[in-house]
């Protein structure tokens, strides 16, 4: 429908738009002319703020220091030639001896900043800019300073709802305990009054009426009674073992350090292979050694204790003793290549929602029977010509191959 | 005969109760015979007693300096560009630079591969369209713009060397990427910077 519209404007505006277009090519000429005439330096200005924000911005700021200083008032404090100098090449500026350039090169660690290939007119654009910026960051420099303290209140929540069941569950167990105290107290006092009250003849005990339950059972009813408690103890321990032994599920010990995954994978969207490297290429995924940590630690919170550790761990040549939480007995093979690269299974799938995990817990039970679940629900993606024909002509693949029938059940493929 | 039934009864709803109990994090449970569970050979990610012959008590160890891994395809000797660690120091980029050539054919899968590459191992701190502006490269501060001028025409090998040992202060990322896997990285960061290999047709 839109199309429409300028076709019926067109008539209307039919005698305006050529002499507008004329003009617009005329002053297009002159300024094509103009631009021949005086060669680049008759293009538009050069837009120092785009210049800044390619070049400049990865190493410096306005208001504070980053890698380099913070640049705010530099228009002031040095030259316009100086500073054009330095931009298209520090390092002349060190190596001809200037000392206010070699004293800043040495309190920056040294850190040499890259020479910039930008005309005079790009370099003035850019300075511009941060004299404009300069004075724009003098003003509004108090209100940062509120919005820094939330983030703490959720773990202590969290820490706080743990807490309160361990209370509730300490509170019954003293309550129950005193309960029980309290009538055995009760029972003596009794027995002791009923022990003085006979000894002192005023109450016959044969003469009290027995109001005590009579607990006589047949033969039978014993057997009954011992067979059913075997077999409730039997379901019991079988309920115990079946959650305790060689399962790990919910395993989530505390690390040496504590690394959140949510943060990582979650906050900043790092790739699980990042760390991981080795799930596309072996059997193991591999944790990550230190320098991988430093890879980014070097700079980033360099001063929290947590850190520090990786820091201490570099510098001492000593890794971090990870505890190993997925663990697989030693008789059943398993290849993290062949399920995340060759079937081009997620993670998650094995490993749960990493990415909302604080504390690393076993996501699955890591069972055989698990395993062959997948093996045998799982249809594997036969896209190749040739198998495509052979399943097509069988009626048993009709509906796509699952790993189980391509041998993914056998003993072998697991257990040699 | 009754305390021996209430004993039953009570030993057995203890284990019951247990049983429902929710195991401690810190718990990894039992193992049955573990001797099946553990590996009588070293395992690199796995071991349950100290190794008192390697240093730091692991199974793990580094591969002696100066050796070379067998690559297939290189029988007639490794060329430099597919050595994963070649003798050309971090200082030297220049003269890598210069050097390196790009092994790796430009095609379309390679090209696949390298975005998938970059996508993981670059854009934290480079951003998916070089720019610096990943999420990680926020916090680290210092991430150039590939499109910058001092970066923009730098030759393959600059990229190459980079990546492998390192420049300034980005760490080298030479124990993560295999030597093909930086090419075709290089292959994908020359798209983002506009850059025409000239030894590449």
């Amino acid at each position: 429908m839109k199309n429409d519209i300028p076709l019926t404007e067109t008539p209307i505006c039919m005698n305006r738009k050529p002499l507008a277009k004329i003009f617009a090519s005329i002053t297009g000429l002159v300024l094509m002319a103009g631009a021949v005439m005086f060669g680049s330096s008759a293009q538009a200005q050069p837009d120092g703020k785009a210049i800044y924000e390619a070049n400049c911005v990865a190493c410096h700021k306005i208001d504070a220091d980053l890698v380099g200083p913070a640049l705010k008032g530099v228009t002031e404090r040095l030259d316009e030639a100086y500073l054009i100098k330095w931009i298209r090449n520090s390092q002349s500026v060190i190596n001809s001896g200037d000392k206010y350039a070699n004293d800043l090169y040495k309190k920056w660690n040294n850190v040499q900043m890259p020479a910039f290939d930008l005309s005079d007119d790009e370099i003035k654009a850019v300075l511009a800019h941060i004299k404009a910026e300069s004075a724009a960051a003098a003003a509004p420099a108090a209100s940062a300073a509120a919005g820094a303290s939330t983030g703490t209140t959720a773990v202590a929540a969290e820490e706080k709802g743990v807490l309160d069941n361990k209370v509730f569950l300490y509170t019954v167990i003293t309550l129950g305990a005193v309960i029980l105290l309290l009538l055995v107290f009760i029972q003596t006092r009794l027995k002791g009054v009923l022990d003085s009250k006979v000894s002192a003849g005023e109450v016959d005990l044969d003469k009290l009426e027995d109001r005590s339950v009579k607990f006589k059972l047949s033969p039978l009813q014993r057997l009954g009674l011992i067979m059913g408690s075997l077999a409730f103890g039997f379901v019991a321990f079988y309920a115990y073992a079946y959650n305790n032994i060689g399962m790990q599920q919910g395993y989530a010990p505390k690390q040496p350090i504590a690394f959140s995954h949510e943060l990582h994978a979650g906050q900043h969207q790092i790739a699980c292979t990042y760390c991981h490297t080795g799930a596309e290429r072996g059997k193991s995924a591999t944790i990550p050694s230190v320098n991988v940590c430093m890879n980014c630690h070097n700079q980033i919170k360099k001063d929290a204790p947590e850190i520090k550790k990786i820091w201490s761990a570099w510098e001492n040549k000593k890794p971090i003793e990870w505890i190993r939480i997925h663990n697989l007995p030693d008789f059943a093979y398993f290849n993290h290549a062949q399920h995340y690269k060759v079937a081009g299974i997620e993670c998650q799938k094995c490993h749960g929602p990493i990415q909302e995990m604080k504390v690393v817990a076993q996501h699955a039970p890591l069972t055989m029977g698990w395993c062959i679940d997948c093996h045998r629900e799982t249809k594997i993606d036969a896209n190749n010509g040739y198998y495509k024909a052979v399943h097509a002509k069988n009626p048993k693949f009709k509906d796509g191959v699952t790993i189980g029938q391509m041998g993914g059940l056998e003993c072998s493929k697991c257990h040699y | 005969m009754k305390k021996v039934l209430l004993f039953a009864l009570m030993a057995s709803s203890t284990t019951f109760m247990s049983a429902c109990v929710e195991r401690d994090a810190e718990d990894p449970g039992k193992e049955y015979a573990p001797d099946m569970y553990e590996s009588v050979a070293y395992e690199p990610y796995k071991q349950v007693d100290e190794n008192k012959v390697n240093p730091n008590g692991q199974n793990m160890r580094m591969p002696v300096t100066r050796t070379i891994p067998r690559v297939k395809g290189a029988e007639n000797g490794l060329s430099l560009e597919l050595m994963p660690d070649y003798p050309i120091s971090k200082d030297s980029l220049a003269y890598a630079a210069a050097v390196l050539r790009n092994p790796v054919a430009k095609t379309e899968q390679v090209m696949k591969d390298g975005k998938y590459l970059y996508t993981t191992y670059c854009s934290p701190c480079h951003g998916a369209e070089g720019d610096g502006k990943g999420l990680v490269g926020e916090k680290y501060a210092g991430v150039p713009n590939y499109k910058a001028s001092n970066i923009a025409n730098q030759p393959s090998g600059h990229i190459y060397h980079v990546i492998t040992k390192g420049k300034g202060r980005m760490w080298p990322h030479g124990s993560q990427i295999r030597p093909e896997d930086r090419w075709k990285i290089v292959h994908y960061v020359n798209e983002l910077r506009g850059y025409t290999d000239p030894n590449q047709n």
